[in-house]
């Protein structure tokens, strides 16, 4: 089991009455609302906190990107990546990752990550996103283009680190008569590749294909997750073999206090901050061919399996939202959801919302002694199994040609 | 009187062409709300025969990867009236279809005959820059495109929640295809302006005085830059001129084919 200490960095002082004045924490949310000074001492505290785990026996730290909104404030995640690498030894951080599409040319990416991969003695996860929808409005991409722009960018990104330069790559979105970055990733062929999937079947045939991780979502219930990871692993079944436990992972929000009733109390203001001011516009933005009509009319009649749509505790508890409670109740529910998925990776939101650093940190510590050693004892059967060597598979028009 | 509609490949793109009413034709390009028969095209049936392609990648059409930009769309619209004969037809174009009207009309001036150009696209004025469009959703998209968003009618074609499968099904695809072509640069072309002076056609530009999405200085902006053009602006309608002033609009229309 590997265990990943997720963070958003979000940003949490909206004013009270946000939800009821603004239709959106993206896109056009006010960005007056950003003061700097506070900014500072926040991103001191959240990247201390991501450093932090390391120290209390996590794996590694997952970061993302996230363009103009109070949702997240890693514009830049390789920044952060950068800094965690240096303050850490062992850790590994996964990007979680780079929005393919967003970038004028994906060959930045293969050089950053390419970066981040050498200097820190190989301890990069690439995750490759489509970014979020309301990100195409902040980019001004356009959205119909999303998905082709996204398998032209991989295989650009993966030609990159893998075919000896200098050579031509002419796509449709992008091209480039001299392929030749410096540095090259020190993993080979190249570092593990991650992307997170919301249950639509060709990422996840797209992922099997190639032995790259299908990574969940923290925001559906627990039902959707089953069913995604089922679906992936048939999908790898397909293409002769069986997924590794680190292909998938158990994306959810922990809340660790001495009893269940303390952590529920802690919990729960600062995830409804969240999950009622920050997520707001995720959905209500339209953003026309961001995913196919099938996809979307799927989504649509799924919206309840979506955390936007809980209320109260009951219904997080539920649909399994979120894990909180003592270190008892917190192992043995995760125990219970890591066994059925049979997934490698937890990767923790250790972090919501409005949740101020004593809040955050005493969870973490007792999570890091009381329950994370018992977890990872519970499942070290699991570090014996290889995992598979990527394949590599092109698919966009020009560059299968 | 319903219209008839057959499936066409224009192009290698199948599309599905409806017509209907009797007498010279008009062709008639829509709007980003899709191929709606209801409104203007029905109203214009009554003095002529109005021939209505669903325009690339819109309900009722395939969807193609390869025609994306507002060039591909004229040259598709280029050899649908080469193939059904309808050079130099009367071509009547709302919002989107407007802008594609004007495109095909710069390229070839002699491939159509009078236009009437409805709030067209096409054209951007840095004083008063297009509104939101493809952002929007339900009721926050009605006021962009009615003079009277809490209308039956604004109701309708832009509710609240869609409350069918088919519905969500329309408004995703037309959404789709709006965007394909219109999202960046948003909804225009920066070369179109100069090239309307090779517009040889007399052109009617209508404009609704509460049109929020292009506001009616637009209206001033084409009669400017086209050769032959008067521009009138009509009372009570927002954008979707078409649908909420049918009467008034075809009533213009018609009298600008009489001269």
């Amino acid at each position: 089991m590997k265990f990943f200490h997720f963070h958003l960095m979000p940003w949490r002082y909206l004013p009270e009455d946000f939800a009821a004045t603004h239709d959106s924490a993206w896109v056009w949310c006010p960005n007056s609302y950003y003061d700097p000074v506070r900014g500072h001492a926040l991103y001191t505290e959240y990247i201390d906190s991501l450093v932090q785990a390391e120290a209390l026996g996590f794996d590694g730290a997952c970061v993302n990107e996230h363009h103009q909104n109070a949702y997240g404030n890693m514009p830049s995640p390789n920044l952060i990546a950068a800094m965690l690498f240096a303050r850490t030894q062992r850790m590994q951080v996964a990007v979680l990752g780079n929005a393919l599409p967003l970038y004028g040319t994906p060959l930045r990416i293969a050089e950053e990550f390419a970066m981040l991969d050498t200097i820190s003695g190989g301890r990069l996860i690439a995750g490759f996103v489509v970014g979020g929808s309301p990100e195409y409005h902040s980019f001004n991409i356009n959205p119909t283009t999303a998905r082709a722009r996204f398998a032209e960018a991989h295989d650009l990104i993966i030609q990159a680190w893998t075919r000896p330069g200098p050579f031509e790559f002419y796509g449709k979105y992008y091209q480039h008569r001299y392929v030749n970055p410096w540095p090259r990733p020190l993993q080979q062929p190249h570092p593990r590749v991650w992307v997170p999937g919301v249950g639509s079947l060709e990422t996840m045939e797209f992922c099997a294909k190639r032995r790259y991780a299908y990574m969940s979502i923290p925001f559906f219930s627990m039902r959707t997750v089953r069913r995604m990871s089922g679906l992936f692993n048939e999908q790898c079944e397909k293409q002769g073999y069986t997924a590794h436990p680190e292909q998938t992972s158990l994306n959810i929000g922990v809340y660790v206090a001495e009893t269940d009733a303390k952590a529920w109390e802690r919990f729960e203001p600062p995830f409804w901050y969240f999950q009622r001011n920050l997520l707001k516009g995720l959905i209500d933005i339209n953003t026309p061919g961001y995913t196919s009509i099938k996809s979307t009319m799927g989504m649509v009649q799924n919206l309840g399996e979506f955390v936007a749509s809980c209320q109260t505790r009951a219904d997080l508890e539920r649909g399994d939202f979120c894990v909180v409670g003592s270190p008892e109740t917190v192992r043995q529910k995760l125990s219970e959801l890591l066994r059925d998925l049979g997934t490698g990776n937890l990767l923790m939101s250790a972090h919501y919302g409005s949740m101020d650093f004593p809040t955050y940190d005493s969870s973490m510590r007792l999570f890091a002694s009381e329950v994370l050693p018992k977890l990872r004892a519970e499942f070290a059967a699991q570090d014996a199994i290889p995992y598979p060597a990527p394949r590599a598979i092109f698919e966009s028009q020009e560059a299968a040609a | 009187m319903t219209p008839t509609a057959e499936t066409l490949t224009i192009d290698g793109a199948a599309v599905t062409v409806h017509r209907g009413g009797g007498g010279p034709p008009i062709v008639f390009l829509h709007d980003v709300l899709g191929p709606l028969w209801e409104g203007l095209p029905e109203r214009l049936a009554r003095s002529r025969t109005v021939v209505m392609p669903a325009l690339v990648g819109f309900p009722g059409s395939t969807y193609r990867e390869d025609l994306d930009t507002m060039e591909d769309l004229a040259f598709w619209m280029l050899a649908l009236l080469e193939q059904r004969g309808l050079l130099g037809a009367v071509v009547v174009g709302e919002g989107f279809g407007g802008w594609l009207a004007a495109e095909v009309a710069s390229r070839w001036p002699a491939a159509v005959g009078r236009l009437a150009l409805l709030a067209p696209f096409g054209l951007r004025l840095a004083a008063a820059p297009p509104g939101g469009l493809f952002e929007l959703r339900g009721d926050k998209l009605r006021p962009a495109l009615f003079a009277d968003p809490e209308s039956e009618l604004a109701r309708r074609h832009s509710p609240d929640m869609p409350t069918s499968m088919e519905e969500i099904e329309w408004k995703l695809t037309a959404d789709r295809a709006a965007a394909r072509f219109a999202w960046r640069p948003y909804l225009h072309n920066p070369k179109l302006a100069r090239r309307l002076a090779r517009v040889a056609s007399p052109t009617l530009v209508l404009w609704g005085a509460e049109d929020r999405l292009l506001s009616p200085a637009y209206a001033d902006a084409w009669a400017a830059a086209l050769p032959q053009a008067r521009a009138e602006v009509l009372p009570a309608a927002g954008h979707a001129i078409g649908l909420e002033q049918p009467e008034a609009a075809a009533a213009r229309i018609e009298a600008f084919l009489a001269t």
